[in-house]
């Protein structure tokens, strides 16, 4: 059996389980596992076409799977695999300053 | 739902948001979700990720960075509540492109950075169907004097 560390936006889909012990010999057959155990969490770890989608980010141990062998990376009981998101955002596209009356307004 | 946070903290917020001015500064909260606020309880600055041309509009957390973030987080006893970040120039609202990149549940706090001086912060949560935010209303609360 293998720990998947569940990120906290995705805990509401595992009964608020920080972590999941599923069974499988690869990240790709835990990661199956963990979405045929927890249903509602598959549409957030996988796109319409079934791959992973871009903002989940699999590490096992401390390692990020792309430096392994990527879904096909082996798994032994005592490794732990952690579903990390990544994280973006930024301003509008726009250049315009700051327009302090109607931010005030705004408020 | 609110967000609680110490007056200490949301300074640091704000110096990382000036210091990083012009590009976009960014970092990670700890804390609990409590039934009807959050608690913010320690925050980790983090590097902006993003391409150096487009930092002053947009900012990354890579996966590496998140994922010491989890573990520094995890040894503190605390989760991962939100993430924090800064707009040069720009409102502390969440732009079309925040909307787009967001995670539900997160609590994100985006401050204002005014020609280099940290102006509001605001707290803000995706909805569920991520039609947009809802704001949360930041409450200060500091606790030093009890100790």
């Amino acid at each position: 059996m293998t720990i998947i560390r569940i990120p906290t936006p995705l805990r509401a889909y595992t009964s608020g389980m920080k972590e999941v012990e599923v069974s499988g010999d690869s990240v790709g057959a835990v990661l199956s596992a963990l979405a045929a155990q927890y249903p509602l969490i598959k549409p957030h770890l996988f796109d319409e076409t079934g791959e992973v989608r871009s903002y989940v980010n699999l590490f096992v141990n401390d390692e990020d799977i792309r430096n392994l062998q990527g879904h096909e990376t082996a798994l032994s009981d005592s490794d732990r695999v952690m579903i990390i998101p990544s994280i973006a955002g930024g301003r509008e596209e726009s250049d315009q300053h700051l327009n302090k009356a109607t931010y005030q307004h705004d408020n | 739902m609110k967000l609680q946070i110490s007056t200490k903290l949301l300074e640091t917020i704000q110096q990382h948001g000036a210091a990083s001015y012009p590009h976009e500064g960014a970092g990670v909260l700890f804390g609990k979700v409590h039934p009807t606020y959050i608690e913010v309880q320690d925050l980790m600055p983090m590097d902006n990720t993003f391409d150096e041309a487009q930092r002053g509009r947009r900012y990354m957390i890579d996966a590496r960075g998140m994922m010491q973030a989890e573990l520094t987080a995890e040894g503190l006893g605390l989760d991962v509540v939100g993430i924090f970040h800064s707009h040069p120039d720009h409102p502390a609202r969440p732009s079309q492109y925040d909307l787009a990149h967001s995670l539900p549940w997160y609590s994100y706090i985006i401050t204002s950075v005014d020609a280099g001086a940290a102006g509001d912060s605001r707290a803000w949560r995706l909805q569920e169907n991520r039609a947009g935010f809802d704001e949360l209303p930041i409450s200060i609360e500091d606790q030093e004097a009890a100790a």
